[in-house]
């Protein structure tokens, strides 16, 4: 019956990879079925056949074939990173040009005008100042100035 | 362990294998991949010679296709020479060869759906062939014969799923243990024995008509 057969312990067999107890186990077996040594003898000539098959060689220049194109990677891969390490260079350049062009600009840039309620706020409605401005939202610092002087 | 050997400065590490001078030792792997890191490419030649056979082999068997092995094995070694610098010996040189090769071929089988169904009348139907044509030319025949049965072989093999074709291919062509063979794809010890088990299953079930009368 084909369950009392050992077949993955046979497929071990072959390669040499069981425990002793299981050596002990199959060797008794084998001695006995017909069919498992046929089994195993299958296995044996299947490795013997897988082997022959292989048959395939290389030209006998492949090693040098193989160091060609290996060195042809290895000098694209270094023009390349030498490109991209300029690449980066350059944007690191601009990006520190851009900033501190943003950086000027912020501290060098004309004055925003002042807001009429920052600093009049406290000025009592009644007031000459107040009446000049009116109902102006913005004021420049010259106005101001006037403002005070004809106060 | 590997670290002790004393590695010799006198001579070439490559030397040994294009004359018989004084030095009588092989460098092992490590003293090639030592050599190679220290800017010596004979020893990344040496490298090549030694394991072409077998990459070719397993790309072979694992491929089926000849016209494919050429290209397929010198990008497994431009990508050995690319990352030789960075190996740890954390496995062995083939090991980790090995491991390079059977990612490729999976690659390579995933990406063309390489995988064919070929029936076991297929097989029987082009053995008869050959054998039909070994009668008619008798002069050839043997060479002939020899061919269709190692085509029967790389065929059946194609039939398996990648991953029990490359279990089965490390074992019966390479001879690897199943411990290595375990580390070298890196998956258990259980999984290697019960995939070559399948993979035996199915061979045999595909070549039973080959082995019927070959035996």
């Amino acid at each position: 019956m084909k369950t009392n057969h050992p077949e993955e312990l046979l497929s071990r067999y072959v390669d040499d990879e069981l425990t002793e107890g299981e050596r002990r186990e199959v060797s008794e077996h084998l001695a006995s079925c017909e069919s498992c040594r046929l089994s195993v003898e299958e296995l044996r000539a299947l490795r013997v056949r897988i082997r022959e098959a292989a048959d395939f060689s290389l030209p006998e220049n492949f090693v040098y074939s193989v160091l060609r194109s290996a060195r042809a990677e290895q000098e694209n891969t270094v023009v390349w990173l030498s490109t991209e390490r300029l690449a980066r260079r350059v944007v690191i350049v601009l990006s520190v040009l851009v900033l501190t062009l943003v950086g000027l600009g912020t501290f060098l840039g004309p004055e925003p005008p002042i807001r009429v309620d920052r600093y009049l706020i406290t000025e009592p409605t009644d007031t000459l100042v107040s009446q000049v401005l009116g109902t102006q939202g913005e004021i420049s610092k010259d106005v101001v100035v006037y403002a005070v002087l004809t106060k | 362990m590997l670290a002790a050997i004393p590695f010799q400065r006198n001579f070439p590490s490559w030397l040994p294998f294009i004359c018989k001078g004084p030095v009588e030792q092989s460098p092992d792997d490590f003293q090639l991949v030592e050599a190679f890191r220290k800017g010596d490419e004979k020893a990344f030649e040496e490298i090549v010679r030694r394991y072409q056979r077998q990459v070719a082999n397993i790309i072979y068997l694992t491929l089926g296709n000849r016209e494919e092995v050429d290209d397929l094995s010198q990008e497994v070694f431009i990508r050995v020479y690319r990352s030789l610098g960075r190996f740890q010996f954390d496995a062995s040189l083939y090991s980790w060869i090995y491991r390079i090769v059977v990612n490729l071929c999976i690659d390579e089988v995933r990406r063309k759906k390489i995988r064919k169904a070929v029936s076991l009348e297929f097989f029987t139907e082009r053995r008869l062939e050959g054998e039909k044509r070994s009668k008619e030319h008798a002069t050839a025949s043997d060479d002939m014969l020899k061919e269709e049965k190692k085509r029967i072989i790389v065929d059946a093999l194609q039939r398996l799923s990648p991953v029990h074709r490359t279990v089965i291919v490390l074992r019966e062509y390479e001879d690897m243990s199943y411990e290595e063979i375990a580390k070298t794809l890196h998956i258990s010890a259980q999984a290697v024995k019960s995939r070559i088990f399948r993979a035996r299953e199915e061979l045999r079930k595909s070549l039973k008509d080959y082995f019927k009368e070959r035996l």
